[in-house]
C-alpha cells in the first residue's frame, strides 16, 4: 500500500494517468481509507476548477477580438488562396 | 467548409505548408481565443497579450512552409506562443532544480510517509469558493514556467506529450513542475485561509 506522501505526490504530478493498474488501484484504495489524502486530492481538483473559472471569466470584448483577428488575417499572403471567401 | 472540419482535413499539414489562406485562417480562428487567454494567464495585460497573439500568428504564418505535421498544429502554435511570452517577459524564470516548495511538501510528512501536518482548510464547498476568489493572486505568485504548465494542463486541457513539446521539457520534468505548482497554489490558499 502506498504512503500518503506517495499518493499525494502521484496525484499532484499527474502520474496516475500513465501508471499501471496496480498503482491506480492501490491509490484508489488508499484514498477510500485516508481522509487527509482525500481532502488533498479534492482541494487540487478545486484549484484546477478555479483556474478554469478565472480564465473563462475574463472574455475579450468582441470588437477588439475582431480587430485582432483581421489584423492577423491581413498578414496572410493572398496569392495561394483556394477560395475567395476564407470562411466558407 | 467549416473551421472545425477544415482542421480535421487529413491534408491540413500540406495545405498549411502551401500557405493555403483558407487553412491558415481556420487555424487562426480555432486558436485565437485560446492563445490570448494563455497569454493573459501568463501574467500579461490585455494589450501585451494581444501583441503576443499577433506576433505568434505572424510567426506561425512565416514558418508555415516548414510545418511538417508531425505534431498537432495546436502544439506548433502554442510552442510559438510560449517563446513569444518568454520574449515579452524578460527574465522569464524557468523551473529550477531546487525549489523551496519541495521542502514545504516534505515537511508535511513524518518519516514513514504519513501526514504529520495534514492539509488544512474549510470544507470542500467553502474551499472551492475561496479558491475561486483567491486563485488569481496565488497564480501570480507562482514561477512562470510552472504556471504555464499548470494552465496548459488545467485550462487548455493539453496532453502531457503536447505540453512537453511546447515547454521543451521531459515528462518527468513536467511532473515535477505540476507537483510544485499545485502544492504552491494549495499552500497559498491554505495560508490565506489560516490568516483570515
Amino acid at each position: 500500500m502506498p504512503t500518503c506522501k506517495e499518493v499525494s505526490r502521484s496525484i499532484a504530478a499527474d502520474e496516475l494517468s500513465t501508471a499501471g493498474w496496480r498503482q491506480r488501484l492501490s491509490t484508489q484504495i488508499h484514498l477510500l481509507m485516508c481522509r487527509h489524502c482525500r481532502r488533498y486530492s479534492r482541494q487540487l481538483r478545486a484549484i484546477g476548477e478555479a483556474a478554469r473559472n478565472l480564465l473563462s471569466d475574463t472574455p475579450q470584448d468582441p470588437g477588439s477580438r475582431e480587430r485582432l483577428r483581421s489584423s492577423i488575417l491581413d498578414q496572410i499572403p493572398s496569392g495561394t488562396q483556394k477560395n475567395s471567401d476564407p470562411r466558407v | 467548409m467549416s473551421t472545425a472540419s477544415l482542421l480535421d482535413d487529413p491534408d491540413l499539414a500540406g495545405r498549411i505548408r502551401q500557405m493555403d489562406r483558407e487553412a491558415l485562417a481556420a487555424v487562426v480562428d480555432a486558436y485565437l481565443d485560446q492563445v490570448v487567454r494563455a497569454a493573459r494567464g501568463a501574467g500579461l495585460d490585455r494589450q501585451q497579450a494581444e501583441e503576443v497573439a499577433q506576433n505568434t500568428f505572424a510567426t506561425f504564418v512565416e514558418t508555415a512552409p516548414r510545418f511538417e505535421g508531425r505534431s498537432h498544429v495546436r502544439t506548433w502554435v502554442f510552442g510559438i506562443l510560449y517563446r513569444k511570452i518568454q520574449e515579452a517577459r524578460r527574465g522569464f524564470a524557468k523551473d529550477r532544480r531546487m525549489d523551496d516548495i519541495d521542502e514545504v511538501f516534505e515537511s508535511r510528512f513524518d518519516p514513514t510517509g504519513s501526514w504529520s501536518r495534514p492539509p488544512q482548510g474549510p470544507d470542500d464547498d467553502l474551499f472551492a469558493k475561496e479558491a475561486r476568489q483567491e486563485i488569481g493572486d496565488c497564480l501570480e505568485a507562482a514561477p512562470e514556467q510552472q504556471r504555464m504548465a499548470f494552465l496548459f494542463r488545467e485550462v487548455d486541457g493539453l496532453s502531457t506529450q503536447e505540453i512537453c513539446k511546447i515547454l521543451e521539457v521531459s515528462a518527468t520534468n513536467l511532473g515535477v513542475m505540476l507537483h510544485r505548482v499545485r502544492n504552491r497554489l494549495r499552500d497559498c490558499l491554505e495560508t490565506k485561509w489560516e490568516q483570515a
